[in-house]
């Protein structure tokens, strides 16, 4: 009896659906999360630093969206002196090293997305994606959140993995 | 197969006779019914039929004519209706036998009988293979029908038949096919999916060492997982959605991997299932695992530029 094998599905489409995943949650991050009102004019720059599949993703699916009445557009940087004026900032982990020299050119306007093993004992990060037993999570760091003028909706606190 | 059936029409035709005069009640119906078969007018040995049984009864009782249905039945089905797929008539061909054979006490067209059962019984089993083979994606149902047909039957011929090794192949098909059907239109045909999984694991549980089930299923689940995310997950979902679809994906991605394993142990050089080992850690987030079956990918590729299996 011959029956032909079902196509194995490459290690690419499983990044794509770990790039998605991600992507979605920095869109809720920028929509979810309330940016003090001096903020909230102009376009919303989502700056994605170290993952280039990441940034390609965003750029290709969620183009054109919006949050509140802000556009969201999208920036990818190879180098921290790359790094400009963004409302939200993500690092990706192969440039984990780099976040103390992140964190000099960041200004008072961007919420800080990184990629850890943790961030409980770190001071500083503001939101964190954490794989726990194989599921994309995020920690939320309250009061470096709070201290910087973000508001935090409910779901996403809510939702949470971890707040510190 | 025509061998065997010229041996039994000219063995029917010569008991037509013997058995004619030893009735014990003389039928002319029969006898009539008999002749039109013998000149092998078939459309009108059928039409008597009803008219035996109506006129004697007693026929209804005689495993002789049950014998002598079988075979006008049989031979409409051969040569009238040219072996048409879903035949009634070939139903009614093995019914008849059927019929002749609980009724033969004595074991007189035992043999025959059995003959002829098998005869349709492979010829349900060659229709439900030509499904499979021919890959008829809306025809699985009736590829199960004529399998179940095929066992029926030949369960009846042999009741000490070993269908193991029938039933793993065609488990095994049967669930390709339903897997096709699904790929046709994911979202029509989900409820396609249960079916082939389900055929799948028949296979596997007449035999848990079958190469392609497992391989197949292993591949199925981590595609599964895949498509919940990026085809299924729609990009502006609530984050509460987003966890749950999550989970499901890795439900599935979970699911893989035994499947993987185990085929991996029969073929551990075989760079697909490497790679489908190395993805499947890579969408659980495993990376040192994942990196682990990355290297002996590397490893297989570089001893083995151009990959054979084993």
């Amino acid at each position: 009896m011959l029956v032909p094998s079902i196509m194995f599905y490459s290690q690419d489409a499983g990044k794509a659906a770990r790039m998605k995943l991600q992507g979605i949650y920095l869109y809720s991050f920028a929509k979810k999360v309330y940016w003090p009102t001096a903020h909230t004019t102009g376009d919303f720059t989502i700056g994605i630093y170290g993952s280039k599949d990441l940034y390609n993703q965003l750029n290709t699916n969620f183009k054109g969206k919006m949050t509140g009445s802000q556009n969201i557009v999208f920036d990818f940087y190879e180098s921290t002196s790359d790094i400009t004026d963004c409302h939200l900032l993500f690092v990706s982990e192969e440039k984990s090293n780099a976040i103390s020299n992140v964190k000099k050119v960041l200004n008072e306007k961007t919420l800080l997305v990184t990629e850890l093993k943790d961030i409980s004992n770190s001071s500083g990060n503001m939101i964190n994606f954490v794989y726990v037993q194989s599921r994309l999570k995020f920690q939320l760091n309250k009061s470096v959140l709070e201290k910087n003028d973000f508001k935090i909706g409910q779901t996403l606190t809510k939702l949470a993995y971890s707040i510190i | 197969m025509n061998g065997l059936n010229k041996i039994l029409s000219l063995f029917l035709i010569l008991s037509i006779f013997l058995t004619s005069f030893s009735q014990a009640k003389y039928c002319p119906e029969k006898m009539l019914l008999l002749q039109k078969y013998q000149s092998k007018n078939y459309s009108n040995a059928i039409g008597y039929i009803d008219t035996v049984l109506s006129q004697c009864p007693d026929q209804n009782d005689d495993s002789y004519f049950w014998h002598v249905c079988g075979f006008i039945n049989l031979d409409i089905f051969k040569y009238l209706e040219n072996k048409s797929y879903g035949s009634e008539t070939k139903s009614k061909a093995a019914d008849c036998f059927i019929k002749s054979m609980n009724l033969d006490v004595e074991g007189q067209y035992s043999e025959r009988n059995i003959k002829a059962l098998d005869y349709i019984s492979t010829n349900y089993y060659n229709d439900a293979v030509t499904i499979l083979q021919k890959f008829a994606v809306n025809n699985q149902e009736d590829a199960v029908s004529y399998y179940n047909s095929y066992k029926r039957l030949k369960r009846i011929a042999h009741p000490d038949y070993d269908f193991a090794e029938k039933d793993v192949d065609f488990y095994y098909g049967i669930g390709m096919l339903f897997k096709m059907s699904y790929e046709k239109d994911k979202h029509a045909n989900k409820d396609l999916l249960d079916s082939c999984i389900s055929y799948f694991n028949k296979s596997l549980n007449i035999e848990p060492n079958q190469y392609s089930a497992n391989y197949n299923l292993g591949i199925m689940y981590h595609n599964l997982g895949v498509d919940i995310i990026m085809d299924e997950l729609d990009i502006d979902a609530d984050l509460e959605m987003v966890i749950l679809m999550q989970e499901q994906a890795v439900n599935y991605f979970s699911k893989s991997l035994p499947y993987l394993k185990k085929v991996y142990e029969m073929k551990p050089k075989e760079v697909s299932i490497v790679q489908g080992i190395a993805a499947v850690y890579y969408s659980l987030n495993d990376m040192e695992k994942h990196v682990e079956y990355m290297n002996i990918l590397k490893d297989l590729e570089s001893a083995n530029p151009v990959n054979e299996n084993n």
